[in-house]
């Protein structure tokens, strides 16, 4: 852990600045907080690598689930988007039963008041039907965007972030994410 | 009359039988002969891949492992190229990184032709060239064989009907014939079997702590231009992501699937304490996309049907009129391993392999033949 914790200070020594085209004043995110994939791709394994960066408190689970978890003991909840054939075969389950499992997780945090972070953090190579149904799906309880910038060329997720008046940061490398979630959780 | 009419039209046609096969075996047993390799100054030891199963010796299965010893203790690197020889990337960056790199610190191993018997024939009803070339900047030219996806039969035969691996998964009985679907591997089992449970124990008694299998993929197969992982080297995955990402080389990710048995960023993971990790990059002269499989869509990667695919938005890597030549396909893999590397060396300094002479990115994009060594 300690070696990793030096290989990241060094790689966050060296990453350049991001984009916040989207922040809001004002807006802010708490710890602790709950990480689990939408569509079973490595984005999410991606953010909890930034997330150590920030030394954010957060736990991870793949397949987190309601009725394994009571999400109203965190206080955000990110949803990290990548739909990946290869993945949902692995968890031996198909997209429906993700996204079933993915809005009931967004349904309870909304009823919880934890905040809903949708992010996709593998750019344009996650975008795609399933993907983007995904985040269709997820919108109406989504509190903000954290998305890299090559995800939003066709303004995607600029236009569900307009449409809900919640804000959306976007950042150019994966490792930029370090800084909006400095910046969303005052890190 | 007739009679002597008829014999006289079936000897004809007997000679005629006899020219082809003739002709026939002279082209298919061209492919039997390994075109050099010439190892660079940082190679120690050329090394026999039956040393870790002697059974295989002697057969079309056998196959060098070059091994590039550091001054200096540090951690073990296995680089396999050629477990599909229809992918020439990935042989190709093992052959330059043979060709080229230098250790200061740790040892390397690697298998330029893992699945030997499988660069000895190419896949029948594909149309694919058996040779290409590459030229080098003195003028002279490096030949290369393109071969199948699968051991020959010649090494092989027949396949099952279905393929029952050694954890109880059940596959395709001609995935007993793909060496990334029989690791582990076992030791009295079918050749391709052999082959990986040699690569195994090369891994096991060499101690090995990093794999990374070198491949190609269809530009319309969703792994595409990816780094696929373990999820014990997941972190190790990740951090390359996106150390390459910071110098302008996109690649994904994807994690290994735990139900998918038999490919090497499974098994060896699995049964080994290494890390492990597969490359793949996109080849137009794998997928099912492509039209004629000339020896120029092979360097250059150009296809008009591709285009139009991409066009289309049916590809899952960028493709443009510029194609997606060998150059840049090995140029991505080598920078992937520096990479690597690299990161490998920041979370275990203790197990440090250090190297020198990895040819650069942007040198290989210019031209991969300034990095192979000429014939003499």
């Amino acid at each position: 852990m300690k070696r990793l914790l030096i290989v990241l200070l060094i790689i966050g020594v060296v990453s350049v600045g991001f984009a916040a085209d989207g922040t809001e004043q004002g807006f802010v995110l708490e710890e602790p907080v709950a990480v689990t994939s939408a569509g079973q791709s490595p984005g999410a394994l991606q953010f909890t690598v930034v997330a150590k960066m920030v030394k954010l408190e957060y736990t991870f689970e793949k397949l987190l689930s309601v009725e394994t978890v009571d999400i109203s003991q965190f206080k955000t909840l990110v949803l990290v988007v990548g739909a990946s054939g290869k993945g949902l075969g692995a968890a031996n389950i198909d997209i429906e039963a993700e996204i079933l499992r993915v809005k009931s997780l967004a349904e309870a945090a909304e009823k919880s008041g934890v905040k809903v972070v949708i992010c996709n953090l593998e750019g344009e190579s996650r975008r795609g039907p399933s993907s983007d149904r995904i985040v269709t799906e997820l919108a109406p309880f989504a509190d903000a965007y954290f998305v890299k910038s090559d995800a939003d060329q066709d303004g995607f997720f600029t236009t569900f972030s307009e449409k809900a008046g919640v804000p959306l940061a976007t950042f150019e490398k994966t490792v930029d994410l370090k800084d909006v979630l400095a910046e969303y959780f005052g890190k | 009359m007739v009679s002597l009419k008829r014999h006289f039209k079936f000897l004809i046609f007997v000679a005629i039988v006899a020219v082809v096969v003739v002709l026939s075996a002279f082209s298919f047993t061209a492919m039997w002969e390994d075109p050099p390799i010439i190892p660079g100054s940082g190679v120690t030891e050329i090394r026999m891949l039956s040393e870790w199963l002697p059974s295989i010796e002697g057969t079309m299965l056998d196959t060098e492992v070059y091994v590039i010893n550091g001054s200096e203790e540090g951690g073990k690197f296995l680089l396999l190229g050629g477990t599909h020889p229809n992918e020439p990337g990935g042989t190709l960056a093992a052959v330059v990184f043979i060709e080229n790199v230098s250790a200061i610190s740790g040892t390397v191993y690697v298998i330029p032709r893992s699945n030997h018997s499988a660069f000895t024939h190419n896949d029948a009803m594909e149309g694919s060239p058996q040779f290409f070339s590459i030229q080098l900047p003195d003028g002279s030219q490096r030949v290369f064989r393109f071969g199948s996806r699968r051991t020959n039969p010649i090494s092989q035969w027949p396949d099952p009907t279905i393929y029952l691996h050694p954890t109880g998964a059940t596959l395709g009985g001609g995935e007993v014939s793909n060496l990334n679907r029989t690791f582990p591997g076992r030791e009295d089992g079918y050749s391709t079997e052999k082959v990986a449970a040699a690569i195994m124990n090369l891994v096991l008694e060499e101690e090995i702590d990093l794999v990374c299998d070198l491949h190609e993929s269809s530009p319309e197969y969703p792994v595409n231009n990816a780094i696929v992982f373990h999820q014990d080297s997941a972190e190790l995955a990740i951090m390359t992501q996106m150390m390459l990402e910071m110098e302008g080389v996109d690649i994904r990710l994807e994690e290994s699937p735990v139900n998918l048995r038999g490919l090497t960023h499974r098994e060896i993971g699995d049964n080994s304490d290494a890390q492990v990790v597969l490359l793949e990059v996109s080849n137009p002269s794998q997928g099912r996309l492509r039209g004629k499989t000339t020896e120029d869509l092979v360097t250059k990667g150009i296809d008009k049907f591709y285009l139009q695919a991409s066009k289309d938005g049916k590809l899952f890597a960028p493709y443009d009129e510029s194609g997606y030549p060998l150059d840049l396909r090995v140029a991505r893999h080598m920078a992937t391993i520096r990479v690597l590397i690299d990161s490998w060396n920041m979370m275990f300094p203790d197990r440090m392999i250090l190297l020198s002479d990895i040819p650069p990115y942007e040198g290989l994009v210019d031209g991969l033949g300034t990095y192979l060594n000429p014939v003499s």
